[in-house]
């Protein structure tokens, strides 16, 4: 199924130029592995980075550049493309968990290191919580967020902009519907309440480059617990 | 457009390809002499020191002899296929800096899944198309372009750095990207 809620031009560019923070970069990677309309758009977007390249005005390389590059590949010098990655952690069976089902491949590493070092928080009924292992911009924060069908977020604002990519089940909220490769931003100004559709659970990853706010009740409690 | 820019980019294709295929020296020679001074340009705007953007420039070009056999020139030009190894050999350099532990692999640093052939055709006549539309983009859309791409500036920072509300930048590049986009598809 093709989604319908896409990137932005603004993320196409960052991601092409490579500025994204680490967090949003896996978003965009998680659309991408699951949108074909947006993967073309993304390779344009290299192409143009491709061109950019072209029309640059040359500088000259100092002397005998060429001769040390030659020497280096005669001496079997590996590149950084080689260089040996550190043994990945061998987590075993024990995290397999629905998570990793839903994930685009390419993030599943990311999901198991995620599930063996941190823990599922429960949020609200019906809604729990990941951290995922990764640096993010300024203040912001990379989850994975499961709610049971029918259940709802939180109502809840945001004091930077908030990045949701559905990867599972669906949710509606004031907006729209978004389903399984759907991507929501919605900024500071917004207060929603998504609810996840009847008969499967939604499972999204949700970025934000400032901290979440619960609002009303909810809000203080997590407030006096210092979130 | 010139055909003899399309016969360059396919003479490009053809020397990555007789790289891969053959080892052949001289070929990548060419290569070197095509790419290394404008990767280095590039990773200098980028803000490496001449030193470093040349150790940068090698390691690019190490990539290339190493990695040829995965050029497709269906799926890009030598040129998009180059600037994809130098930003992300950028990204790995910063993300080692910020956070030496992360894991590289990653899919921040691996390319995105691969296109269907037939949906990217006649790759190099796009490539030639694009050129002359960044030619000729307003000036305004192009100085986003090479903050972007030139000085490794996300969208926000252009918005601070050229006082423009963060709307102004976002409209600015869907426009661009639009023109660019339309250049590209009318060879597809
Ligand atoms: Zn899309």
């Amino acid at each position: 199924m093709t989604p319908s809620h896409h990137l932005p031009a603004e993320l196409l560019f960052d991601h092409a130029a490579g500025t994204l923070d680490p967090a949003l970069a896996v978003l965009v990677d998680g659309h991408l592995a699951l949108c074909l309309q947006c993967r073309v758009k993304a390779q344009e977007c290299l192409a143009v980075g491709g061109g950019l390249l072209d029309a640059i005005e040359p500088v000259a390389m100092s002397e005998g550049a060429f001769d040390r590059l030659m020497a280096r590949i005669d001496n079997g010098d590996v590149t950084w493309f080689d260089t040996p990655k550190p043994a990945a952690p061998s987590f075993g069976e024990e995290t397999t968990d629905a998570l990793i089902d839903v994930l685009p491949p390419a993030l599943r590493p990311l999901g198991r290191r995620s599930l063996a070092t941190r823990r599922w928080r429960s949020i609200a009924p019906g809604v729990k919580t990941l951290q995922l292992d990764l640096p993010t911009g300024h203040q912001g924060s990379a989850q994975i967020i499961r709610v049971d069908a029918g259940k709802g977020v939180p109502h809840h604002t945001h004091l930077g902009n908030e990045y949701t990519l559905v990867l599972s089940g669906a949710f509606n909220d004031h907006s729209g519907r978004f389903a399984r490769g759907d991507l929501q931003i919605t900024d500071a100004s917004v207060k929603h309440r998504p609810i996840a559709e009847p008969g499967e659970t939604c499972m999204v990853l949700a970025v934000t480059d400032g901290p979440l706010r619960l609002t009303g009740a909810l809000g203080f409690i997590q407030r006096s617990l210092g979130y | 457009m010139p055909n003899a820019d399309i016969n360059e980019r396919e003479i490009l294709a053809d020397w990555v390809e007789s790289v891969a295929e053959n080892g052949d020296r001289a070929a990548f020679a060419r290569l070197f002499a095509h790419l290394a001074p404008r990767l280095k340009a590039f990773l200098r705007r980028l803000g490496s020191a001449d030193a470093a953007a040349e150790e940068l420039v090698q390691e690019v070009m190490l990539t290339v002899w190493r990695k040829a056999a995965s050029f497709d020139r269906r799926q890009s030009s030598v040129s998009t296929w180059v600037f994809t190894i130098a930003r992300n050999r950028r990204i790995d350099l910063i993300r080692r800096e910020s956070k030496p532990a992360l894991d590289p692999e990653e899919p921040l640093l691996r390319p995105s899944a691969p296109l269907p052939a037939d949906t990217i055709a006649a790759e190099t006549r796009r490539d030639a198309a694009l050129r002359a539309a960044l030619a000729e983009l307003p000036p305004e859309q192009l100085d986003l372009l090479q903050l972007g791409y030139y000085e490794g500036k996300s969208h926000v920072e252009i918005a601070e750095l050229r006082k423009l509300p963060l709307g102004t930048v976002k409209s600015r590049m869907r426009l661009a990207f639009s023109r660019l986009r339309r250049a590209m598809e009318s060879y597809q």
